[in-house]
């Protein structure tokens, strides 16, 4: 069971419209390393965990991707927020609105569509929490690319806060991972 | 802009209490973190996290 | 302590957020006292907001977790992702749109 709330879990400002930025921003709404990925990638794999910590932070850093997903949706909406035609013609943002229009839509930056591919639930515990470890590394990575091309200070705000999310959450599941290595260690010893 | 300089901040923590006795091969360890140095709320909500250890924020090289 | 929506909230966020922050941590160091008293305080803190929020402006969650006046109050915008949700005393976000 889920349960919303009707808030962001960070404050999205979003200081003027810019159809191009937000066409690199829905990378991170629906690409490889996105907050989307991120999420089902970590609600998947919690069915098989064998430590108790391993299925909490699973559950609970999957359940605040979600969260971090709808900050980017919001980015998005609010970068093109009421655009007219005459200002996405000839910006990156082109291709999206001529299939999705206005709607936010899980693609990444270079149109390609969200696939359960971007993710794996290998059957192993030790693999699964290093894919967690690398996907926060990469969504980092992502991060920084996408503060390094932003100029507008309410979208690199919310950017920076998302970023620091993603150290946070490796340190989680690299905590995790010593938690199930030594839950494995002690099986096979006794 | 009040931010703490993290060049200010202890970049190492004693590593033989937040690491695993015996470390083994082919392993990849993440050290434990300890509970300490918290933010005040609005400061932490602002930064990305509540733990001081934990915050790494980005340089931007481009400006 | 005289607080307009806009502060409410963000310090509903403020609040939120540290919990979230300890809850983590808490998942890997379950038997952290220290943690878990930080999370207890927090969380009455978090509660209280909320209660006063919803009495004033309507409710942060459905399905069973906390009641509406008349009419259902849920559908009320501002939704998050509304401009209007964050951005009402500064410059409208449209502003620089149409120009």
């Amino acid at each position: 069971m889920w349960i919303y709330e009707k808030k962001l879990e960070y404050p999205v400002k979003v200081s003027t419209c810019n159809p191009s930025l937000a066409a690199m921003i829905i990378e991170q709404f629906g690409g490889a390393d996105g907050e989307l990925a991120a999420s089902l990638r970590y609600l998947t794999q919690r069915w098989a965990m064998p430590t108790n910590q391993a299925k909490a932070i699973l559950t609970d850093i999957g359940t605040e991707e979600l969260a971090h997903w709808e900050m980017i949706g919001t980015i998005v909406y609010q970068l093109t927020k009421d655009l007219p035609e005459s200002k996405i013609v000839g910006t990156p943002f082109e291709a999206h609105y001529v299939n999705h229009g206005l709607d936010v839509y899980p693609h990444n930056a270079a149109g390609v569509p969200f696939t359960a591919t971007y993710f794996n639930a290998k059957g192993d515990p030790i693999a699964n929490l290093h894919e967690n470890m690398a996907a926060e590394q990469k969504a980092r990575a992502t991060y920084e690319h996408l503060i390094s091309i932003s100029d507008d200070p309410g979208v690199i705000d919310a950017l920076r806060f998302l970023r620091q999310r993603e150290v946070v959450h490796f340190q989680r599941f690299g905590e995790a991972l010593r938690i199930v290595q030594e839950y494995q260690d002690s099986k096979k010893f006794f | 802009m009040n931010m703490p300089n993290p060049k200010n901040m202890p970049k190492q923590i004693p590593m033989p209490m937040y690491m695993p006795k015996d470390i083994k091969l082919a392993r990849a360890y993440v050290p434990n973190q300890p509970y300490e140095r918290l933010f005040p709320l609005d400061e932490a909500l602002k930064k990305g996290t509540l733990f001081a250890n934990l915050y790494q924020p980005y340089d931007r090289r481009n400006q | 302590m005289d607080m307009n929506r806009e502060q409410l909230m963000r310090r509903i966020q403020e609040v939120e957020f540290a919990v979230i922050d300890i809850n983590l941590y808490l998942d890997t160091h379950p038997t952290h006292q220290q943690a878990l008293m930080d999370y207890n305080k927090l969380t009455q803190e978090l509660m209280n907001l909320k209660m006063m929020y919803e009495r004033q402006y309507g409710p942060l969650t459905n399905f069973g977790y906390a009641p509406s006046q008349y009419p259902w109050q849920w559908i009320e915008s501002p939704w998050p992702w509304e401009d209007e949700y964050t951005c009402k005393e500064d410059m409208p976000c449209g502003f620089m749109k149409r120009n």
